[in-house]
């Protein structure tokens, strides 16, 4: 059970003291009197409450397993081999293995994002107070669309977000059990569990993001948020520089905030990596962006940082080690991650900064963002004079180190993408740096090279000496995260993306664990741009959009207006922003049909699925959060496409487009059965080319209530895109053409033809739903 | 026991028996229904370069073949032998049901053969095979050796591996 409450009402009770009509005492949570929205009938749902959604959902998205590892090693009977059909110790199969890691893959996402939120909130509380307003600006009513609709209530001041919190921790420690052996069994269960967590991370990510805006200087759904400087160029290295790593803004905006206490600010650097990035420049116009995830160990050891602050999710591991050997200070700061450091917390400011100058000790843990904020800048303002005397990392020391190499493969062969790193060395060794340079488009630098080379060679370093002059020129502008779409926004393009007449909304979301480099997104984005979808963008793929500019020297941002519309790029922001793309979701059956959020997650999913013409594309995702939110997307109803690391995840949700029985939906008018074919065809789909993810997507935001105008323009983009990418017309179009007039014009006669010789008829376009409950009482 | 191309890639003790490339031809005889895959690298680099080779053979030995999306206009510039174009993903999903209809309407398939794939996408691609699809054989005939097929190629260096295709070619082309 979620967060509850005892209820009692009392109609009339006539006693020898008193009598009372109308009486209603709730125990254990506030009641909101004002909220003129009846309470929906999944309150704070249990982790069962909302399982038949889930198996309608399973059983026409059956999960599809695609196991990295045949063994289990969980447990002492283990390890346990579950290949050729062969259950573990405990009676699990491989199938429900997967489920199971599924679930914790899950799990970890949602416990990260739910421990930010958490940190934020109690940040926030303790700086602005519990009673501090909630308000994203004067365009957005419906302020918490997750929150609402999943917990059933309507936050008005931060304080209201602990009991989500705490609901959300409850929930977690609830399907961590379920993963324990001897508990749960069944993989569609797991899976039902997975979508659950998926739905806390996405609760959390509102937590955080409604807080954080609700608070700080953020942008507040401006379209023209102001741009940022973004690049592994944009640092002025000769000023002291304080580099913050993670997600949370608390540090850095300390010490943004110290700097202009100090009337220090605009000489020292703040930048970032990751989200932490997205947050500094949301708060602060000087704040730079390096860039994404792939830019971390690249930038750490290029040295330029003379302190670097890490807080929480995606930040290496061997980054103490890594910044401590360029002479960079580190500074932990979240309980989470502690890296062994000294706990400095309760020590005098003055004693930490003199102990990490003088290299008594090259880092620690201060778990007060004050606190290290302020060590933060006053190490990086006393270290940076001795760093820039020192001579750094002797560049040729590094290029003779080519010489060791004997060619035996090992890094292209410990190389996630296959790259031929050791031709790329080979050819050093001979002098010739161009491959080197070249594979830097490619290289995500996880590092695994260097590591793994049994002569030694530095090959991280190797790179980015190589290509230094790219990585100096890398500087470019990017839309600061704007947080929420505007519900005069949502007002504006509710009705055509429902009825289709806007193709789709296609959000690029996700890690930077891409196949072939990040230009690929670039021009992913650009093609749904210019054919006036809604693109949206957010994390390290809202950066990595940034990083490459058009024939016009521009970045999409520059190229594209930022509202939510036609023909436009919006940067929600961090991760925690895709609550905004969610949000945008719901709101659209909140705002454009009056659907009722509280407390009504399933009608609010039934309608998404069947009516919002939405797909993620997560090209390069990576993390465990990227397999949350994407859960939690889907059990929303929105479809998820990944690039071919994302096989990795283990589990697609796939359609079968051949068994028609599965692509039937209750036409809410009449309560029959009608085909609608596979809208959408998929709910997680791995693409294992650009071009395959481009025409998928296309296809992927058709849905069953399309307007016959808005399923043509659907109908002729997904043509027009298959023909370019595949050189063919689609095989599949007799399942999206539903009459005559959703074809195009200009391919009607032909694409009429083919269809007739297949047999085609037409089809019904019903009231879409899946749920019985949807059905219309017929007076 | 070869090692995977990506040595990382251990799925555990169940592994791909190796296949030295002159016993292809003897599988392919034996299949009554073969499929080749050709994934979505088919064209680039060195597996462009022995794309003549693949394609001959599936031609000679009559291979159904199913090519990834992305690559699919490119290779089917290469070749009159029909081909047809699906996801490798959707392609193997369907792969694992027995009663798949096929790609020619004929039935499901008793021997799959993938080239071209991205390295660790195909091996996640097979091991959906390996661990679903009990009703089929599955062979990785890339130069890298493939841990989650039934048989694979060890690992091969560029050179071999194109000289081995284009013998076989020479023998039963």
């Amino acid at each position: 059970m979620g967060k509850t409450a005892t209820k009692i009402t009392i109609e009339e009770i006539e006693s020898s003291i008193a009598k009372v009509k109308g009486l209603e005492l709730v125990i254990g949570k506030l009641v909101e009197e004002d909220w003129e929205e009846p309470e929906g009938p999944t309150p704070y749902p249990s982790i069962t409450a909302l399982r038949s959604w889930d198996f309608k959902i399973l059983e026409r998205y059956e999960p599809f397993y695609s196991p990295l590892c045949d063994m289990c090693c969980l447990c002492t009977y283990g390890k346990c081999d579950l290949s050729q059909d062969r259950k573990g110790a405990c009676g699990l199969d491989i199938k429900a293995q997967q489920g199971r890691t599924v679930l914790l893959a899950c799990l970890m996402g949602a416990a990260a994002h739910a421990t930010h939120a958490k940190h934020m909130l109690e940040y926030l509380i303790d700086r602005f107070g519990r009673n501090h307003p909630i308000s994203l600006g004067m365009d957005v009513d419906v302020e918490a669309p997750i929150i609402r609709t999943v917990c059933g209530i309507r936050p008005k001041v931060l304080g209201d977000l602990e009991e989500v919190v705490e609901y959300v921790g409850d929930q977690i420690t609830q399907l961590l059990a379920a993963t324990a052996t001897g508990m749960e069994e069944s993989y569609l269960d797991f899976e039902s569990k997975a979508l659950h967590a998926g739905m806390m991370d996405n609760v959390s990510l509102e937590v955080s993001d409604l807080a954080q805006v609700s608070s700080l200087p953020y942008p507040r759904g401006e379209a023209e948020a102001p741009l940022a400087d973004l690049g592994m160029g944009v640092v002025d290295s000769t000023k002291p520089v304080v580099l913050c790593v993670g997600h949370n803004i608390a540090p850095g905006a300390e010490a943004i905030d110290y700097l202009e206490a100090q009337g220090l600010h605009g000489k020292v650097e703040i930048a970032g990596i990751c989200c932490t990035s997205h947050e500094l420049a949301r708060y602060s116009r000087g704040a730079k962006i390096v860039g994404p995830l792939s830019r971390q160990l690249l930038f750490v050891r290029s040295g330029i940082a003379d302190v670097i602050m890490i807080d929480q999710e995606c930040i290496r591991t061997d980054i103490v080690e890594q910044a401590n050997a360029e002479g960079s200070r580190v500074i932990a700061t979240i309980e989470q991650v502690c890296a062994g450091l000294p706990d400095r917390t309760s020590d005098p400011v003055d004693a930490i900064v003199g102990d990490l100058v003088s290299r008594k000790m090259m880092a620690a843990l201060i778990k007060n963002p004050s606190k290290a904020g302020e060590v933060a800048v006053r190490t990086a303002v006393a270290v940076a004079p001795e760093r820039r005397a020192m001579k750094r990392d002797d560049e040729q020391e590094i290029l003779k180190k080519v010489l060791l190499c004997t060619n035996c493969e090992t890094c292209r062969k410990i190389c996630p993408n296959d790259l031929a790193m050791n031709d790329a060395v080979s050819a050093a060794k001979k002098g010739d740096l161009s491959k080197l340079v070249d594979i830097y488009d490619f290289c995500m630098n996880c590092g695994r090279c260097s590591s793994a080379c049994p002569q030694q060679i530095p090959i991280t370093d190797l790179l980015r000496v190589a290509a230094k002059e790219k990585i100096g020129s890398e500087k470019f502008k990017i839309r600061t995260g704007r947080g929420p779409i505007l519900d005069t926004e949502i007002r504006n393009v509710g009705r055509p993306i429902v009825m289709g007449e806007i193709p789709g909304v296609v959000a690029f979301v996700g890690c930077s664990n891409y196949p072939n480099g990040s230009k690929e997104l670039v021009e992913m984005a650009d093609e749904f741009a210019k054919r006036r979808y809604i693109v949206v963008a957010s994390g390290c793929s809202a950066m990595d959009i940034a990083r490459h500019r058009d024939e016009n020297g521009q970045t999409l941002y520059e190229k594209y207006p930022g509202e939510f519309d036609a023909g436009c790029v919006v940067n929600t922001g961090s991760c925690v922003s895709n609550a905004h793309i969610i949000g945008a979701t719901i709101k659209i059956a909140n705002i454009f049909a009056k659907r009722r959020l509280r407390a009504n997650f399933e009608e609010i999913a039934d309608y998404i699925l069947n009516r919002v013409g939405a797909v993620a594309v997560a090209w390069g995702a990576q993390h465990q959060k990227a397999a949350s939110i994407a859960t939690g997307a889907n059990r929303f109803g929105i479809p998820v496409l990944v690039g071919p690391h994302g096989a990795k995840y283990r589990r697609a949700y796939l359609g079968r487009p051949d068994f028609r029985e599965k692509w039937t939906v209750i036409d809410a008018r009449t309560g029959k059965r009608t085909f609608v074919g596979p809208t959408p065809e998929h709910l997680v789909y791995v693409a294992e080319t650009k071009e395959e993810a481009i025409v998928m997507a296309a296809k992927l935001v058709m849905r069953p209530n399309d307007t016959s105008k808005g399923r043509m323009i659907k109908v002729a983009h997904y043509v027009d895109l298959h023909r370019k990418m595949y050189g063919t017309t689609p095989p599949d179009l007799d399942l999206f053409v539903r009459s005559e007039t959703d074809l195009p014009i200009a391919m009607k006669d032909e694409i009429l033809g083919e269809l007739k010789a297949k047999g085609w008829e037409p089809m019904e376009i019903p009231d879409p739903t899946l749920l019985e409950s949807q059905i219309r009482k017929v007076q | 026991m070869a090692t995977p191309w990506q040595t990382g890639n251990v799925p555990g003790p169940k592994m791909a028996n190796t296949l030295p490339p002159e016993g292809l031809p003897k599988l392919l005889e034996r299949a009554e229904k073969p499929l080749l895959v050709l994934g979505g690298n088919s064209t680039k680099d060195e597996v462009g370069d022995a794309l003549d080779s693949i394609l001959r053979l599936a031609k000679r030995f009559k291979v159904q073949i199913a090519v990834s999306p992305g690559v699919y206009k490119s290779v089917k510039d290469r070749s009159d032998f029909p081909m047809v174009c699906i996801g490798v993903e959707d392609l193997t999903n369907r792969l694992r049901d027995r009663g798949w209809k096929g790609l020619d309407g004929k039935g499901n398939y008793d021997l799959v053969l993938f080239a071209g794939s991205i390295y660790y996408f195909q091996s996640q691609m097979l091991a959906t095979l390996k661990h679903f699809a009990p009703h089929l054989k599955t062979v990785s005939i890339d130069r890298f050796y493939q841990p989650n097929a039934d048989f694979s190629f060890r690992n091969m260096n560029e050179h071999d591996w194109k000289k081995s295709l284009e013998s076989m070619v020479k023998q039963h082309g």
